[in-house]
């Protein structure tokens, strides 16, 4: 309970990739920073993500919305976010939402980061 | 009984005048036809002296003392007019002892008949004059009364007394010459000058008069010293003139006006030095003193107003009266826009200021100025320099006005003179700020807490609207006991749960759960009951009532906003349950043989668009049997956290659903209820819990229910 508020973000890039690394809590009071991070991201140009929840203890219902609420405009301008090593307890959490439905949902970083490379490879080749 | 008294004392007053005549008739006749030496005349003179003078000091003595203090009301008005009334008459005793010329006696007798009636009057008015006089140390000393007083006028009441005998004696027995006599006279006085100077001691008054009091008081003292001096001197018992036409009258009774003369400029000089050493602070002391009544009135204010403007005009003409300031103004800050709000300028104009800011960015230099400090010269000054140019000020006092640790506001007052100020204006400027700050700080805190009782008002408004959202109560179900209930973390929550018919009219119950909580949760759930009771009767089963909800609500929500839903549809003909869930949490069901999480596929609804979110949509039938559990939930529960972290989890959900065995829903969730509570015990829980409870009662084992 008392490391609730605790909520950090690592970030690094990756092969032009963005790695958002999450640590603690994210609900509703933590949510916003992630947000923020996110946009800042995208504001840079940036349009593939990748998040890994390998740290992250909780997700609350806020801290699901806020993958919501970029991944049309990601999309839509060719990029992706994608989630990877999450501990069993947040993937249910994930998986009951039906979000494997909707998000590429990845066990570690490298399988992420290779879908990335890809894909990026089959776009030239169009 | 004042009636009674004014009787009384014009008869007394009649009695004098009559004595007086009487007096003035038998001299008449005494220098006419008695021998000087009769011994007669000594007691006739005697007799008529007492008459008179008891009626006098009666008469003026029964005059009542007003009960007054020296700390209340305007007395010191009442001992000027004493005083000035005082010296007049002193003045006139002065006059008949230059005028009255001493060769008009010899040996106690006058030399004709004009000089002995002259000298009777003037010396009635003597007595007078000498009794009002004892009257004015006597009020005076009580007046300003300390432990010793009255013992000190009572001793001060004997000397009178002796002194007046003695020296009758004196003159009568011819006993001027007698060393002895004269010794202890001489040392009495000395002891009665000496007591009577610390028995007027206490004029702490005068260090708080006005400065023009004080002068006053000086002047007058001294002229009353002077002329006090004057009579005393002619009314000394051996070689006055006074002292001479006094024992015409009566041998020995010029003690009747010397002993209060004394008494009257000791007194006199006690106050001419208190006055005079008070003069050079007066300024000083009545700073002090409007500084202080100055605080007084404002923490007055303060204790009374809540009103932010009032007190602001309040502060800004207090600050005039209690500095040297010619004009003053407040502005405010605002901590989110930084808007700078000039209010309250005094005796300079608001718009002279206002277009002071806007042209210059003088709020900046003030918000530096972390205390009380005072610019003495503008002119000097490079970031302010301009106020002086537009002849707004020589020098000036910025004040800060600050809460805890925020800087709201600054008091300004200034000066058209360069270095207007002296450095006490600073302590005072900075005790106005403290006190106004606390004062504003109050005043805020006092309308946030009206806002936030508000608020509340609104939120339990809101809570009882969501409260009428929810079934008021569960209708009976074929074969099912069903019951529900939901506890919001907050005064409202984003859970909902609803029974409703489908098209074809069988019973379905809804569990939800919107994301998040509080209001922005309570407004989607009020959107989703709509949505719900719209669609329902449309839909053909547990599924299509979800898709139907979706494809309304898909893309009609804020996008990182969603809903997890569960429906179910009673089937009381087929002894089962049809079920559909949309993101949310597994749905627990007790059988005979085993307690399982059931979790059909089933995206949020507001995740995905209608053609995804009808593709991965399951619907799941279970056969029931008598004694069967059903229990939805929303994750406020199987979340809730102990005080430890730990949360109840979904094993002990199951288990309490094993234990099922009441047949009755609504005693299963009260026991639920109980054991959440038990489980959070002093924590909080953090997010709305919402749980519906069927279970299925077909009556075929009904005698095993007690």
């Amino acid at each position: 309970m008392k490391n609730q508020n605790k909520f950090e973000i690592k970030h690094q890039a990756n092969r032009g990739i963005q790695c958002l690394n999450l640590e603690g809590y994210l609900d509703a009071h933590t949510a916003p920073k992630l947000e923020s991070a996110i946009e800042e991201l995208m504001k840079s140009g940036f349009n593939k993500i990748l998040v890994n929840f390998q740290d992250l203890d909780y997700i609350s219902s806020a801290g699901l919305g806020v993958f919501m609420a970029f991944i049309e405009e990601i999309r839509e301008s060719g990029g992706d976010i994608k989630l990877t090593s999450m501990k069993s307890k947040i993937f249910s959490v994930f998986d009951l939402l039906g979000f494997p439905i909707l998000f590429d949902i990845e066990t570690n970083d490298e399988s992420a980061i290779a879908k990335f490379l890809k894909n990026d490879l089959r776009k030239n080749e169009e | 009984m004042p009636l009674q008294i004014k009787f009384n004392r014009i008869y007394l007053i009649i009695a004098a005048v009559l004595i007086g005549l009487a007096r003035m008739a038998g001299d008449f006749f005494i220098q006419i036809f008695l021998n000087p030496d009769n011994s007669i005349i000594i007691v006739w003179k005697f007799v008529t002296f007492a008459l008179f003078s008891s009626s006098v000091l009666v008469f003026i003595f029964s005059q009542p003392i007003k009960e007054l203090h020296q700390f209340e009301g305007n007395f010191e008005d009442d001992f000027f007019r004493d005083l000035v009334k005082l010296i007049l008459l002193s003045l006139g005793l002065i006059t008949g002892g230059l005028f009255i010329p001493e060769r008009a006696f010899e040996h106690e007798v006058a030399n004709n008949l004009f000089w002995l009636l002259i000298s009777d009057v003037f010396t009635m008015y003597g007595i007078i004059c000498g009794l009002i006089i004892l009257h004015f140390v006597y009020k005076w000393l009580l007046i300003f009364k300390h432990k010793k007083t009255s013992t000190n006028i009572r001793i001060l009441s004997f000397a009178l007394g002796y002194f007046f005998i003695a020296f009758f004696i004196r003159d009568v027995l011819n006993l001027r010459e007698n060393q002895v006599l004269s010794s202890l006279n001489k040392i009495l006085f000395i002891i009665i000058s000496v007591l009577l100077f610390f028995t007027a001691k206490k004029n702490s008054w005068i260090a708080l008069l006005p400065r023009r009091g004080k002068l006053r008081l000086v002047g007058e003292s001294l002229l009353g010293i002077i002329v006090s001096i004057i009579i005393f001197s002619y009314s000394r018992s051996d070689s006055g003139s006074l002292a001479k036409i006094f024992a015409v009258f009566l041998p020995g009774s010029s003690s009747i006006l010397s002993i209060p003369i004394l008494y009257v400029i000791i007194f006199y000089s006690r106050l001419f030095l208190s006055a005079l050493a008070s003069l050079p602070t007066s300024q000083i002391v009545e700073r002090k003193t409007s500084e202080l009544s100055s605080l007084a009135y404002l923490n007055r204010i303060i204790s009374e107003t809540i009103d932010f403007e009032n007190l602001i005009n309040t502060v800004t003409k207090l600050a005039l009266q209690v500095s040297n300031a010619a004009a003053s103004w407040a502005e405010f800050y605002d901590k989110k826009t930084g808007e700078v709000t000039v209010t309250s300028a005094q005796i300079i104009s608001l718009e002279l200021i206002k277009d002071i800011h806007k042209r210059y960015n003088i709020s900046e230099f003030f918000k530096k100025i972390k205390k009380s400090e005072l610019i003495s010269s503008v002119t000097e000054n490079k970031e302010i320099y301009y106020l002086a140019e537009q002849r707004i000020a020589g020098s000036l006092i910025v004040t800060p006005l600050c809460s805890v640790n925020d800087r709201f506001g600054t008091l300004v007052i200034v000066s058209p003179e360069e270095y207007g100020f002296e450095f006490d204006d600073i302590k005072i400027m900075a005790a106005f700020g403290d006190n106004v700050s606390v004062a504003l700080e109050n005043i805020r805190l006092v309308s946030e807490a009206v806002e936030k009782e508000h608020y509340k008002r609104e939120l339990m408004l809101a809570q009882e609207i969501q409260k009428k959202l929810l079934p008021q109560e569960i209708p009976p179900i074929e074969k099912f006991s069903v019951s529900a209930f939901s506890i919001p973390s907050e005064e409202v929550g984003g859970d909902y749960y609803d029974i409703l018919y489908i098209k074809d009219g069988r019973p379905c119950i809804l569990i939800g759960d919107v994301s998040g909580k509080g209001i922005t949760a309570a407004f989607y759930m009020a959107q989703l009951k709509g949505v719900v009771l719209s669609v329902a009767k449309e839909a053909t089963g547990a599924a299509d009532l979800l898709r139907r909800v979706n494809s309304t609500l898909y893309g009609a929500m804020e996008k990182q906003m969603y809903i997890t839903m569960s429906s179910l549809v009673f089937d009381s003909a087929d002894n089962s349950i049809i079920f559909a869930r949309a993101g949310h949490m597994p749905t627990i069901i007790k059988s005979a043989k085993c307690t399982k999480l059931i979790t059909p596929n089933g995206i949020g609804i507001g995740l995905a668009p209608q053609k995804i979110f009808d593709s991965h949509l399951d619907e799941t039938r279970i056969k029931l049997y008598h004694g069967d559990v059903c229990l939805f939930f929303t994750d406020g529960i199987n979340e809730l956290k102990n005080i430890d972290g730990e949360e109840f989890g979904y094993e002990q959900l199951s288990e309490i659903c094993e234990n099922e065995s009441s047949c009755n829903a609504k005693s299963f969730l009260d026991n639920l209820q109980i054991q959440l509570s038990e489980h959070v015990g002093t924590a909080h829980a953090h997010d709305d819990m919402t749980a519906v409870a069927i279970i299925f009662n077909d009556g075929e084992i009904l005698e095993n229910v007690s």
